[in-house]
């Protein structure tokens, strides 16, 4: 079966791996040419600034678009042709044919997904200061690290689930467009900020690359105020001294860039899971061959 | 060898149709004592019908011991349906035609009669 | 070995709309090949799809060649030849066959390749561009290069041009006749099948209306002709009346006063239909 999964999908895959790989070649050069420059953040920003806005635009799509395109039509295709009735009625059993194509579409893409992510972490180490927010913060930690290959699992096995269920290509591809791009949004301002405790400080204090993740104002006494800056008429800081009120951020700390990384693939990776138990149970009890 | 012929339309049984077939074959003596039939297979692929239907017209050829199957050969031609030319008999149909002829007899009617005749002294030997 | 290539026990399929099969109950014998005839949605399909394991009856058992269709993919004694001809269009006709050997352990490479060679397909056609008839032959070649004991076609000549049914048609008796292989096939053309099976499972409307050795029934069934006057013998299975005359087709011998024929499949089956279609209207 592994075989025939491979000859059915090697054009998709040996194209996705072509797409990274030509991507990965792009940054390399991106870290040498970039480290060239000496730290010198002017001549960087000026260089690469473009750069990295498409490259944002770029590895944002990317785990959606490979994702989909390999998992939509793995199952849902072959209903649309009809060929799943001669894979299903050969000597093989129907987990095995499910899980052979599975893993030869998905886990090449998966592993060539988080290869870039994690050269994309190592072409963009000179490029960080030019960069807005640091690395936790979004778009950067969407597209650097393990995200990038824990997303692609999760459109992969959506799409394939959704394929499976639906019998129908496009809509398995509607489907995950619509469920994954609100999912990353939430996941990203409502559960990241949470993966470790914040630590607290005057705004004056934080660390260069911090993620501020809440931000309010407080009087001497610690209690908090509400302060309007519209109401100032000299500059802000003037006005919050005056008033004797301190603006306290919390904060996500730069070094936890690598343990939030782990956090959220895992977490994808556990969605992933649950994925591929729904496309199970609907490659038993749902899938009408008639 | 023999070519078979199946007419769907005939209302003969299609094993009979074999069957006579081969028979024909034999009282021409397009068939000798040795000669070999067509295998199942030989027939199926240039008439498609069922194997089933040849290897029962086979068996029945065989019950009325005019061919024998050799295993892993084929079958064959045993005994030969060719018979002594009956020159008196037919003498004496010519003379009996002419005479109908003569009578004013139209052909239906002759070709009736004979059927009839047929059918009385030839039952259940089939058509 | 086992002489009941099909056993069905009050087999039902039910559907979210209607019915599959309602309580079908027959067995089909080996060594002979077997027509499945019915109108369309009669529920033929639905039959081979059970027996394949690509369905679960919701009621009822199956056996095959003896055993139960199982998780295991299709019984290895049996090959199915859905209608639409599956394989995979992308493939060559080489690859196909090479997707034949890596999904089945009994595969006969040397076989299917003589099947292919008879089929007068090239080896490096892509699978996409036969014809009707070559996407047959090459789907035939690839049931049977797993060298089964029963091979199940579901409307194997529907859509195809009548030379190519010809051949379709010989080629598969050809192999019947070499291998002794048990088929089932399945048709609405009932003339198609006409001289080809020895045995009649007749459904419609999911259930089975008439079964049995196709000479069997058909000794065991007459149509009369006669006045309309004259009384009906019991088992009939379809009366019409033109004029003065009746025309009977009725599970009888023959009856006196009538005159007395053997129907063809085709009038045996059609009458058996067309009752069914009235009981139902």
């Amino acid at each position: 079966m592994t075989w025939v999964a491979w000859r059915q999908q090697r054009f998709q895959v040996l194209l996705s791996i072509g797409i990274v790989a030509v991507l990965a070649a792009v940054m390399a050069f991106v870290r040498f040419d970039a480290l060239s420059l000496g730290g010198n953040e002017a001549l960087i920003d000026e260089r690469y600034g473009t750069y990295l806005n498409y490259l944002r635009l770029v590895l944002i799509a990317l785990p959606v678009l490979l994702g989909m395109f390999a998992g939509a039509p793995l199952f849902a295709r072959e209903i649309e042709h009809g060929t799943h009735v001669f894979g299903l009625t050969q000597s093989i059993g129907r987990t095995r044919w499910w899980a052979t194509k599975i893993a030869v579409a998905g886990i090449p893409v998966v592993i060539a997904m988080t290869v870039l992510g994690l050269v994309n972490a190592w072409s963009s180490a000179p490029l960080q200061a030019v960069m807005f927010g640091g690395r936790l913060a979004t778009p950067t930690f969407e597209i650097q690290g393990l995200t990038l290959g824990a997303y692609t699992l999760l459109t992969f096995t959506l799409s394939a689930a959704i394929g499976l269920l639906m019998r129908n290509t496009l809509a398995a591809m509607v489907v995950t467009v619509v469920v994954y791009i609100p999912l990353l949004g939430a996941v990203a301002n409502a559960l990241r900020p949470g993966y470790g405790t914040p630590i607290t400080s005057r705004y004056q204090d934080i660390p260069r690359d911090a993620w501020v993740v809440e931000s309010s104002y407080v009087d001497a006494a610690g209690n908090q105020v509400s302060f309007s800056p519209a109401g100032c008429t000299a500059s802000i800081n003037d006005c919050l001294t005056a008033g004797g009120v301190v603006q306290q951020v919390a904060y996500q700390p730069d070094d936890r860039f690598w343990s939030f990384q782990a956090i959220e693939a895992g977490l994808f990776a556990v969605l992933a899971v649950a994925l591929l138990g729904v496309g199970a149970w609907a490659l038993h009890r749902r899938l009408r061959l008639a | 060898m023999i070519e078979f012929r199946i007419d769907r339309r005939s209302g003969v049984a299609t094993y009979q149709q074999l069957v006579n077939q081969t028979k024909h074959a034999l009282r021409l003596g397009l068939l000798q004592p040795g000669d070999q039939l067509p295998t199942a297979k030989e027939v199926v692929a240039a008439t498609s019908i069922n194997p089933n239907t040849v290897l029962k017209a086979y068996r029945e050829l065989e019950r009325e011991g005019l061919v024998e199957g050799r295993r892993g050969m084929g079958t064959f031609v045993s005994a030969s349906l060719a018979q002594p030319d009956p020159t008196e008999l037919r003498e004496e149909l010519a003379a009996w035609m002419g005479r109908a002829r003569a009578e004013g007899l139209d052909r239906e009617y002759v070709e009736a009669l004979v059927k009839a005749q047929l059918d009385e002294h030839y039952e259940g030997e089939g058509r | 070995m086992t002489t009941i290539a099909l056993d069905a026990t009050a087999l039902t399929m039910r559907y979210r709309r209607g019915w599959g099969l309602r309580d079908c109950t027959f067995q089909l014998p080996t060594g002979r090949i077997s027509a499945l005839i019915g109108p369309n949605g009669a529920g033929k399909s639905t039959l081979m799809r059970i027996a394949t394991g690509l369905l679960r009856p919701t009621g009822g058992s199956i056996e095959v060649l003896g055993e139960a269709p199982g998780k295991r993919g299709t019984n290895r004694k049996l090959a199915f030849l859905a209608q639409d001809k599956p394989l995979y269009k992308g493939f060559t006709v080489e690859e196909m066959l090479k997707a034949g050997a890596k999904l089945n352990p009994d595969w006969d490479s040397g076989y299917a390749r003589r099947l292919v060679r008879e089929a007068d397909v090239p080896f490096d056609a892509k699978v996409g561009t036969l014809s009707g008839g070559q996407r047959t032959r090459i789907a035939l070649a690839i049931a049977l290069g797993r060298r089964p004991e029963l091979v199940m076609l579901d409307e194997p000549l529907a859509d195809l041009d009548p030379i190519a049914r010809q051949e379709v048609m010989q080629s598969l008796l050809a192999e019947v006749a070499e291998t002794g292989m048990t088929v089932l096939l399945s048709s609405h053309v009932i003339a198609d099948l006409d001289g080809v099976c020895d045995h009649l499972l007749l459904l419609a409307d999911g259930r089975v209306q008439l079964h049995g050795d196709v000479d069997d029934l058909l000794t065991q069934h007459r149509i009369l002709i006669g006045s309309r006057e004259l009384v009906l013998p019991d088992g009939v299975v379809e009366a019409r009346t033109t004029g003065r005359q009746a025309t009977v087709l009725a599970r009888t011998t023959d009856v006196p006063g009538w005159d007395n024929t053997e129907p063809s499949l085709e009038e045996l089956a059609l009458a058996y239909l067309r009752s069914t279609k009235k009981v139902a209207a």
